[in-house]
């Protein structure tokens, strides 16, 4: 009989301990998935953020707009043909 | 029924407590079956409008970008607002906001709801910018919602406009490589699973069902700068010019690779409002002309190959016009008597003709087809044109005349460009890629090493003084090409004054780096030949190219001499 009450006793406490741990568990799973949600969020910000650099990258170094702000607002020129010299390295 | 205190119950209470409880019952049952039958329907839909659903992640498409990894179509994560017509407010006044943050008409906002009132799913405006997006968050209107949409940017706007092509707005590929490689480029969605609530906002998200698997990157042979380059010349001229349409291409010689391809009119891609469907042509892929002049080269190689011809063997052009079964072959002038060189540096007629009628029409069919005139490039471009190139055996006399001088067959821009890439690689052709490659591809021998060498030298003559071509020099570097000017085929025959203005060639002369072919399309300017409207801009893009590329020049003064100037000088 003391046996019996032993088991009965161990297998309540069992089950009260794996429903702390579900409960405990869940409450992990739950938190781990906010912070999942935020790190994507995070994520897709620093997507969209790329992006937009990269644009942005792409219109200012635009090929068009590089010459016009060299050629007016810097007064550059093409190398001409006269002020061309040819530097050679020794022995060729 | 006596209790402690022996008072007797009356009966009657016994009565009144069950009435009682069979009144509750009634009640209870009444209340099931209301919610059963009544509401039935109404509560189903309420619970499963809360159920879980599963839901695409869009996949992020492929960049294309050009051979040194700069941008030419990337593809940026935006935000789209979508409204559930059903949870929206009645009153039309309070989705002013939601039209003013959007930069939209209120008023046309207003009539496309109560269109789409009774149905669950409609487009507010797709593709804002994350502050429009942000300022409708804020607002918080119910029943409008935000999804996450992929959008296309192309930074390289109308320089690449036709060969990079466009996506419609759900991200696949319609026109041009975007089209061609939409395989490649374009991933595969993922899916997730969420819990919705009624109003289709995502409640929590359950779990990834499947990672989104995004696209590949494109890499194209194409060089921006050298892109912009050509196309900014290109531009110029056939604004210039008056033109109706213009188109270059510019090959590496060693490689095959096309470096800039570039056409126009053209189009901004990232304002898709305004594009007209005839700037989205890749004309230089997909459009054919008659070569013309530009194909005298060939029949002189066809009679060098044939051993029968050097370039100083006589020609008689004498006197300015031959007949051939009825047909009259005209050159501008009597050059009378020239050599090969001569014939193709005055770019004769007569003198082509003659040529090639000394020898077998299967000969110049062979070298013509050799070079890849009548076979489809293979680029992978949709609507690549293949060209035409007869059979020699139905070919009669005077189609035999026509050939030699680049009449009676069509062309791309892309084809003649390779069909030079082979007298620039010393015989040797290559298939032409729009794709950078790691090592250049085997190429074949079509026309002999020497041949493909002494014709550059008479090339080089075009542009030399008396020739057609001399606008087409670049200053330090020997330039080997040729003119073209072709009449146009109207209704009926070749029209008077419509022509289409065509040259093709190479640079440095001895060991070419780049081979460029130019056509501009109706030039409306007195000046309509090759050697003046086309030769030009192939002088420019060469010359641009050229430097660009630090490719040495042949003939500067060394540094040494430099300095003696300078010191002579102070």
């Amino acid at each position: 009989m003391a046996g019996r009450s032993w088991l009965v006793a161990g297998l309540v406490l069992a089950v009260l301990g794996s429903a702390l741990a579900v409960i405990y568990m869940r409450h992990e799973s739950r938190q781990l998935f906010v912070e999942l949600s935020a790190l994507q969020e995070a994520g897709h910000e620093l997507d969209v953020e790329w992006a937009r650099l990269q644009i942005e990258e792409g219109t200012l170094t635009a090929d068009g707009r590089i010459e016009r702000i060299a050629r007016e607002r810097l007064d550059m020129v093409p190398v001409s043909e006269e002020s061309r010299v040819m530097v050679r390295i020794d022995g060729e | 029924m006596a209790n402690r205190a022996g008072t007797t119950t009356p009966p009657w209470r016994h009565g009144l407590l069950l009435a009682g409880f069979a009144v509750v019952a009634c009640v209870l049952l009444w209340r099931a079956v209301e919610l059963q039958v009544e509401q039935g329907d109404f509560l189903r839909d309420q619970a499963e409008s809360r159920h879980l659903r599963t839901l695409p992640i869009p996949a992020h498409r492929g960049m294309i970008t050009d051979r040194n990894g700069e941008p030419l179509a990337v593809s940026a994560p935006v935000e789209t607002v979508w409204a559930n017509p059903r949870d929206l407010p009645a009153d039309p006044r309070r989705l002013e906001p939601l039209a003013e943050a959007l930069g939209l008409d209120a008023g046309g906002l207003a009539e496309r709801v109560a269109d789409y009132r009774g149905r669950q799913f409609m487009y507010v405006r797709r593709h804002v910018s994350p502050d429009m997006a942000a300022r409708v968050r804020e607002l918080g209107i119910p029943g409008v919602h935000l999804q996450r949409e992929y959008r296309r940017f192309y930074p390289g706007g109308e320089v690449c406009a036709q060969l990079i092509g466009l996506t419609n707005i759900d991200g696949v590929g319609q026109e041009g490589l975007e089209l061609a490689f939409d395989d490649w480029l374009s991933g595969t969605p993922g899916k997730k699973r969420v819990i919705k609530d009624l109003r289709g906002g995502i409640v929590e998200n359950v779990e990834q069902l499947r990672e989104p698997e995004p696209g590949r990157d494109l890499v194209l042979s194409i060089d921006r700068g050298l892109q912009y380059l050509a196309y900014r010349e290109l531009k110029k001229a056939v604004r210039e010019r008056g033109a109706r349409a213009g188109s270059a291409v510019l090959l590496d010689a060693d490689t095959g690779e096309v470096l800039a391809m570039v056409n126009q009119p053209s189009f901004n891609p990232n304002r898709r409002d305004e594009i007209r469907p005839e700037a989205t042509r890749n004309r230089a892929i997909i459009d054919t002309f008659e070569p013309g002049s530009t194909m005298k080269p060939f029949t002189v190689a066809t009679a060098l190959a044939s051993g029968a011809y050097d370039p100083h063997t006589p020609v008689d052009t004498h006197p300015g016009y031959i007949w051939v079964d009825g047909y009259t072959i005209k050159d501008h002038r009597n050059y009378g008597q020239l050599d090969v060189t001569g014939v193709i540096k005055k770019s004769s007629n007569v003198g082509a003709t003659r040529i090639a009628m000394s020898m077998e029409p299967e000969q110049l069919w062979r070298t013509l087809s050799a070079v890849g005139i009548g076979e489809a490039v293979g680029s992978g471009f949709p609507g690549e044109a293949a060209g035409r190139l007869r059979h020699f055996s139905q070919w009669y006399r005077a189609d035999f005349a026509a050939h030699s001088y680049g009449y009676g067959m069509s062309v791309t821009l892309l084809q003649l460009a390779r069909a030079y890439g082979v007298i620039a690689a010393d015989g040797q052709r290559r298939p032409v890629s729009l794709l950078r490659l790691d090592e250049p591809p085997a190429g074949r021998q079509v026309i002999p090493a020497a041949t493909a060498r002494s014709l550059r030298k008479i090339l080089q003559a075009v542009i030399e003084p008396g020739g057609t071509g001399t606008r087409a020099a670049v200053a330090g570097y020997s330039v080997a090409g040729k003119t073209g000017t072709v009449h146009k085929p109207g209704a009926g025959g070749y029209e008077e004054d419509s022509y289409t203005a065509v040259f093709a060639g190479m640079a440095p002369m001895d060991d070419p780096r780049f081979v460029l072919a130019v056509m501009v399309d109706e030039p409306k300017t007195e000046e309509y030949s090759g050697g003046r409207v086309a030769a030009p801009v192939f002088s420019r893009i060469m010359a641009g190219a050229l430097r660009l590329m630090s490719v040495p020049p042949e003939r500067v003064p060394d540094l040494q001499m430099a300095m003696q100037g300078l010191e002579e000088h102070s």
